[in-house]
């Protein structure tokens, strides 16, 4: 073990997938925390499309608080963009708007995984009876595979962080099922629906323990640039790594990634500095 | 059990820790009587339920440390069982979550529109446009002031009138009816009243949401909502309020309305604090707390200052009864060993006797404070630099600096006029050539001056950047990389929004190979500052002017020229390393609540160590909930206030200070001026009063 990661520093899916996604990428971040503000993107379309998303999640998220629909359509009828209210309209007309029992927009859980916290801040936790189920709103271009789901650092961690807020592991709970729901505004007919059990928390449990581990063990130099040297056409890091030296164009990036299966990006990478 | 945890509580911590018997308790006393301690005891005996969340509510971040520290030695995430917030930033976000309540209330002129929120900066760039054109008008022509100041306390009225819940419209009649003066000043209080009407008229039809608007849409509208109040009630358990001296009215109303409805509640309170009272700290409503708890206990131990230290304290409360000793002064006041002309002198001085301590057993680990009532950046420079050369680690808490005063984003500026030469704005030949050495990598600046030719003595601004002149002197490299930079910024598009054009321009050019900013992690920081200052400006900014992102960007960057933009606020509220030196100004390191063993004080002759800063255009006091309406505002109110204030600030520093205070001054200050203020009259009747003790008299 190293001293580069402190006690309380807290994993989640978004700095796991970074570090899945680069190492050094990973130390840059979030250990040496170094704003390098150069463009992720080359166009302003994606950073568009992630405000426009984050408006919609607000949306959502002030429908499960109890407002009126009426109310809340006038407010996505006034936003700038005009997709956020033909979300918001599909929304409304799916089967998620009428969701039953105990509901919890927003939510933050933390867990601990080899002896650090890991976190999942979850758009929408429903237990109903005995069926919980982890919602996700999405708002992509392109529907992403099914399989590119699965393999992301998201669908692991959240079911397992939930698993164990909710005392899932335990001895009677043997039968007990988790449902990663995630539910595309621009394809409402297609939900992707992942479900774990007792025996995949465990193995998600020992994959992110690795992970965590492994990461606590790099030094410094351990924590490399990838060897694809294609990802760094979107990574902010490139010049001070002296890599690419021009952003690309964010449907090219998406286009990658749906013809090579690449491991998403984290959307967090799309944050602005500042 | 967490290393920042007393190992053997009094008997009032072990009461405050419990939260079953004591569920409801009010916690008072000075500073450094372990009241936050007391606290976090009670935090981690509520954690043991890890169902239940806390709410942390402290009235500016920097007293959030002790919290934060607590929650990383547990390894506890912020924000799943434990919140730390501000009372400003939970009304931020719980009315951008909120809006429908507020849209509801139609109280906009486009109320289902995003509000748009105003930072000061942004408040003060629309109270302008109020503002200018009644000043050519003749109006606020009594008052001389520097337009920022005259905008910047015009909001400041708002935002009291807000903070301490009487209607804006009555602004100007308060302060008129207060004030004693020439009666054609009275107009002025009009004219404030004119501009505060208008700006909130402004900000209604626009969604613009300032922070006095904030914090009335939240009292009036949110507070009372039963569905704001259903999830306000759900978020959280338990509530722990620290220091809510230092908040103003409006907090302790909010929370005497939420105490029932919460299952424990922790208030502690400082006495003989309130030092944010310029910002509308209100300690005496915010003992009405108080009466309102189940229960009230008392701490009076000071678990920081020597035995001799709290003598000096008890003594400077009350002059006038005390008989100080020579060895009293001698333990706990250090002095300059000669008298000391000029500045200069007073910081070799301190540079001096901190090598002294440094050099003492177990020095090095002492913690030391300088303080002084302002910090100016040439104080700053030599301070740190001469205790640099003795090889001490120096710590500066700086609240705000100018944008400008960055080279970084003095640069960037430049630059950025350079790529919208539609702008027309002129740059000044001396201030290209500085920008020009600061992005290209070995290049100085009389090089710079060669690469951007003669210029004409009677006008020597350019609008844009020349073809670089060749030159013998110049190497082919420097000249290659002028003409890439310049090429990169003719070919750039006016229309691309400005925080995107200054993310190209630093990842395309300027943290390449051969320019400076390569590997230059402060010019990363410094970047974003600028790029995030531009998207708050842009933000408020109305939907034509989002849409025509080169107007936007060039007014900002008028914006910035002119002043209304001007703050850069950082995030130096960090504890400070062991073995570094603080330089604080006194009213920062006091909100910062961090005990050293030793502090300088500097400059005791200054009025500043209680004066208030002149503002001619508002008043914390007339303004607040304790003035008497009508009463008029005297000279011996005025001084009333000083004496209170200086008494404030040495208790406020004595009981956060462990060995020693070194009390230095020199006969002109930084600026040249001798200054006889207050403090320094209180040591000077401090030492009569000992040496007459001494001689038997």
């Amino acid at each position: 073990m190293t001293d580069l990661i402190s006690p309380d520093f807290t994993f989640s899916q978004s700095n796991l997938q970074t570090f899945d996604y680069c190492r050094r990428r990973f130390y840059l971040r979030y250990v040496k925390k170094l704003i390098w503000p150069a463009q992720l993107v080359s166009d302003q379309q994606y950073i568009q499309d992630r405000e426009a998303g984050v408006r919609f999640h607000r949306l959502v998220h002030q429908h499960f608080l109890g407002f009126e629909a009426s109310l809340l359509r006038k407010i996505a009828d006034g936003d700038p963009d005009i997709r956020v209210a033909t979300w918001f309209e599909t929304f409304l007309a799916s089967p998620m708007a009428t969701l039953q029992g105990k509901l919890e927009p927003e939510a933050l859980f933390t867990t601990k995984i080899a002896g650090h916290p890991l976190s999942a801040k979850v758009d929408l936790l429903q237990i109903d009876g005995e069926n919980i189920s982890i919602y996700d709103w999405k708002t992509s271009r392109h529907l992403p595979k099914l399989s590119t789901l699965q393999k992301q650092t998201q669908s692991k961690v959240y079911p397992l962080v939930i698993s164990r807020a909710l005392n899932l592991g335990q001895p009677g709970y043997e039968t007990a099922r988790l449902r990663m729901i995630y539910w595309e505004a621009n394809f409402p007919g297609q939900t992707i629906e992942i479900p774990s059990y007792q025996n995949d928390w465990k193995k998600y449990q020992l994959e992110i323990a690795a992970s965590i581990e492994l990461i606590l063990s790099l030094r410094r130099e351990e924590f490399v640039a990838t060897p694809d040297e294609k990802k760094c056409a979107w990574c902010e890091y490139r010049s001070y790594c002296q890599r690419e030296k021009i952003a690309v164009d964010s449907k090219d990036i998406e286009m990658t990634d749906l013809l090579e299966g690449l491991t998403k990006i984290p959307a967090e990478a799309f944050d602005s500095w500042g | 059990m967490t290393g920042i945890l007393p190992q053997t509580p009094d008997e009032t911590q072990r009461n405050t820790t419990d939260y079953v018997d004591f569920p409801s308790l009010f916690l008072s006393g000075p500073a450094s009587s372990g009241k936050t301690s007391a606290s976090l005891l009670r935090l981690q005996n509520i954690l043991e339920n890890p169902q239940e969340s806390t709410l942390i509510l402290v009235p500016q971040r920097s007293l959030a440390e002790p919290f934060h520290q607590f929650l990383r030695e547990l390894g506890i995430a912020e924000g799943d069982q434990v919140s730390i917030q501000t009372m400003s930033s939970l009304v931020r976000r719980m009315i951008s979550l909120f809006w429908p309540i507020i849209a509801s209330h139609q109280v906009f002129e486009h109320p289902y529109e995003e509000p748009r929120f105003l930072t000061l900066e942004t408040s003060q760039y629309y109270m302008a446009k109020i503002v200018d054109p009644m000043i050519d008008q003749g109006r606020f022509n009594n008052i001389t002031l520097p337009l920022n100041r005259l905008y910047s306390q015009i909001i400041d009225n708002l935002n009291k009138s807000a903070l301490v819940g009487f209607p804006h419209t009555e602004i100007g009649q308060r302060l008129s009816s207060a004030f004693i003066g020439e009666a054609a000043r009275q107009n002025v209080f009009s004219d404030v009243q004119n501009a505060v009407d208008q700006f909130r008229g402004y900000c209604l039809q626009n969604n613009l949401v300032d922070y006095s608007l904030q914090v009335e849409l939240f009292c009036n509208i949110l507070w009372s909502n039963q569905t704001f109040q259903k999830y306000i009630t759900n978020q959280y358990d338990h509530l722990i309020y620290d220091n809510s001296e230092e908040d103003p009215p409006y907090v302790h109303n909010i929370i005497a309305q939420w105490l029932p409805s919460l299952k424990s509640t922790l208030i502690i309170h400082d006495d003989q604090a309130g030092y944010r009272s310029f910002l509308g700290a209100d300690p005496i409503s915010s003992l009405t707390l108080e009466k309102l708890c189940q229960q009230s206990l008392v701490t009076t131990r000071n678990y920081v200052s020597s035995e001799p230290i709290q003598e000096l304290r008890d003594c400077l409360r009350d002059l006038k009864n005390c008989q100080p000793t020579q060895g009293l002064i001698d333990k706990t006041i250090g002095f300059p060993e000669k008298r000391l002309c000029f500045f200069p002198e007073l910081l070799e001085e301190v540079t001096h006797e901190i090598e002294v301590i440094r050099a003492l057993p177990g020095g090095d680990q002492k913690k030391i404070a300088i303080l002084t009532p302002y910090i100016s950046d040439s104080l700053r420079f030599s301070l740190s630099h001469s205790l640099e050369t003795i090889g001490v680690q120096v710590s500066i808490q700086k609240p705000s600096s100018s944008l400008t005063q960055d080279p970084v984003i003095k640069t960037l500026i430049i630059l950025s006029k350079f790529a919208h030469p539609t702008w027309e704005i002129r740059v000044s030949y001396l201030d290209a050539a500085v920008a020009l050495t600061n992005a290209i990598e070995g290049l100085d600046l009389n090089r710079a001056h060669l690469l951007l030719g003669d210029f004409d003595q009677h006008n020597p601004y350019l609008t844009a950047l020349p073809e670089g002149v060749p030159s013998e002197r110049i190497p082919s490299d420097l000249i290659e990389r002028y003409t890439g930079l310049r090429d990169w910024l003719l070919s750039s598009d006016p229309a691309e929004p400005l925080h995107s054009f200054l993310s190209r321009l630093f990842g395309e050019v300027l943290s390449q190979a051969g320019f400076r900013f390569e590997g230059n992690t402060q010019s990363g920081t410094s970047t974003a500052v600028l790029m995030e200052s531009f998207r708050k400006f842009s933000i408020s900014l109305d939907r034509s002017l989002q849409e025509n992102q080169n107007l936007a960007s060039q007014a900002f960057i008028k914006a910035i020229d002119s002043g209304l933009i001007s703050a850069l606020y950082l995030s130096e509220w960090e504890v400070q390393p062991n073995n570094s030196v603080l330089i604080a100004p006194v009213m920062s390191y006091l909100m910062r609540n961090e005990p050293v063993d030793y502090q300088f004080w500097l400059n005791i002759g200054s009025q500043g160590w209680y004066e208030r800063l002149e503002q001619p255009l508002t008043h914390p006091i007339v303004l607040s909930r304790n003035w008497q309406t009508g009463k008029q505002w005297t000279a011996d109110d005025e001084l009333a206030y000083n004496q209170a204030n200086l008494q404030r600030t040495i208790s406020g520093l004595l009981l956060r200070c462990r060995e020693k205070v070194f009390a230095f001054t020199s006969d002109y200050n930084e600026a040249g001026v001798e200054e006889r203020g207050q403090l320094l009259t209180v040591f000077q009747n401090l030492f009569r009063k000992a040496l007459r003790s001494k001689n038997g008299r």
